[in-house]
């Protein structure tokens, strides 16, 4: 870990973003979380973890609205902490994922609208289990940093809170009540040209 | 923290321990506990491990929350990030040094209700070879039944905010700020788990 740090303000707008188009990047696998919230029985707040499989992003910091967002799970890399738990997301006894029908989850965006400096609505479809459903995160920009190479790196926090049994993620929804809350925590690195091409 | 008896009675469960005011052992259930540390990369993004595996020894009296005890101890094993690089460094020399210190404890030395389902919890951290004191905030967030045995359930929260160099993690300060909270979200019952 050894990037140079650009710290600044929290605002949108970049001195570095010379440029008035959108620019790729990815979220890094090792710096992203997707969690999935809610409240158990007791009113205990637990949650699963998502690994990043996948992203695609296209940002420009200038226009927001222009910028657009894909990002894919492996539902089989769920985990809790618990193997239990585990098992029954994953499992074959009574699994509530079923990854080995449904193999990923995916996010797209269909439309992003700046709300303040920082923040932002992201609107898209939402697919698990083969359903498919529109929601809305809400978005927040947390900081901001640079990378060796000059690449622009930003760390986004986005939540949706979601109606699980439209999802076919039923269980236990009359006793533990069906919202579950989806938080993605992501530092998104901008892919230069260069690293393009050797992917 | 009366509001447990209440909330007992009403949900009409029997809880021999609470009519003879004295502390009855908990269990956290494995199955529905996360103890997570959370801290925010310089990016100012949250982050977060968990520790998966723990062993716990919990006295609670409800009608004195005082006369309670907390003790936890973490095999640094458990250290869990979903990215597997990382937890091989946090076990390294660098940060948990797991080979010399295969355990992290805390133990409560005294606990004061501060509410209704609120109390702080102070006691002994130990990390490798550093104790020290941290205090958390406890909140009872439920209590219920296990639709299962029928047995009673309580949710707790525990939060404590600490200075990660304290205890020698101090790696990557303050690039990445020291800062880390540690959380604990338990269910507990009267049976040990099955």
């Amino acid at each position: 870990m050894t990037r140079t740090v650009l710290l600044a303000a929290a605002a949108m707008a970049l001195p570095l973003a010379a440029q008035a188009e959108p620019a790729a990047f990815k979220m890094d696998p090792s710096h992203s979380t997707i969690h999935a919230r809610w409240t158990h029985t007791a009113g205990t707040p637990l949650l699963i973890a998502f690994p990043v499989y996948e992203s695609e992003i296209s940002f420009d910091p200038d226009n927001i609205a222009d910028s657009s967002v894909t990002v894919t799970v492996e539902t089989a890399e769920a985990w809790t902490g618990s193997e239990l738990w585990d098992d029954h997301l994953t499992g074959d006894e009574r699994p509530l994922l079923r990854s080995a029908e449904y193999p990923t989850a995916t996010f797209t965006s269909t439309e992003i609208v700046p709300t303040g400096e920082d923040t932002a609505t992201m609107t898209g479809d939402l697919t698990i289990k083969d359903m498919t459903h529109p929601v809305s995160f809400d978005v927040e920009m947390k900081g901001q940093a640079q990378g060796r190479d000059g690449e622009r790196i930003y760390g986004f926090l986005a939540t949706t809170t979601v109606d699980r049994t439209q999802f076919g993620l039923d269980m236990a929804a009359d006793m533990m009540g069906s919202d579950l809350v989806i938080e993605i925590s992501s530092e998104i690195v901008e892919q230069l040209p260069e690293e393009a091409a050797a992917e | 923290m009366t509001r447990i008896a209440l909330l007992a009675a009403a949900a009409a469960v029997a809880l021999p321990a609470t009519a003879m005011a004295e502390a009855e052992q908990l269990y956290m259930d494995p199955s529905h506990t996360q103890i997570s540390a959370e801290w925010k990369h310089f990016s100012g993004l949250p982050l977060q491990i968990m520790f998966t595996q723990f062993d716990s020894t919990v006295m609670y009296d409800a009608e004195d929350v005082s006369n309670s005890s907390v003790e936890i101890t973490l095999p640094v094993e458990g250290i869990h990030s979903g990215v597997a690089p990382f937890d091989t460094h946090l076990k390294s020399p660098d940060f948990f040094e797991a080979e010399t210190y295969p355990t992290a404890t805390f133990t409560s030395t005294s606990i004061e209700s501060t509410g209704e389902d609120t109390a702080t919890m102070t006691g002994d951290l130990t990390i490798k070879d550093v104790t020290a004191p941290v205090t958390f905030d406890v909140t009872l967030v439920g209590a219920g039944e296990n639709p299962m045995s029928g047995a009673a359930l309580y949710g707790f929260t525990a939060t404590t905010t600490l200075d990660r160099t304290e205890w020698g993690l101090g790696m990557f300060a303050p690039a990445v700020p020291a800062e880390v909270t540690l959380m604990i979200a338990t269910e507990m019952g009267p049976n040990p788990p099955q």
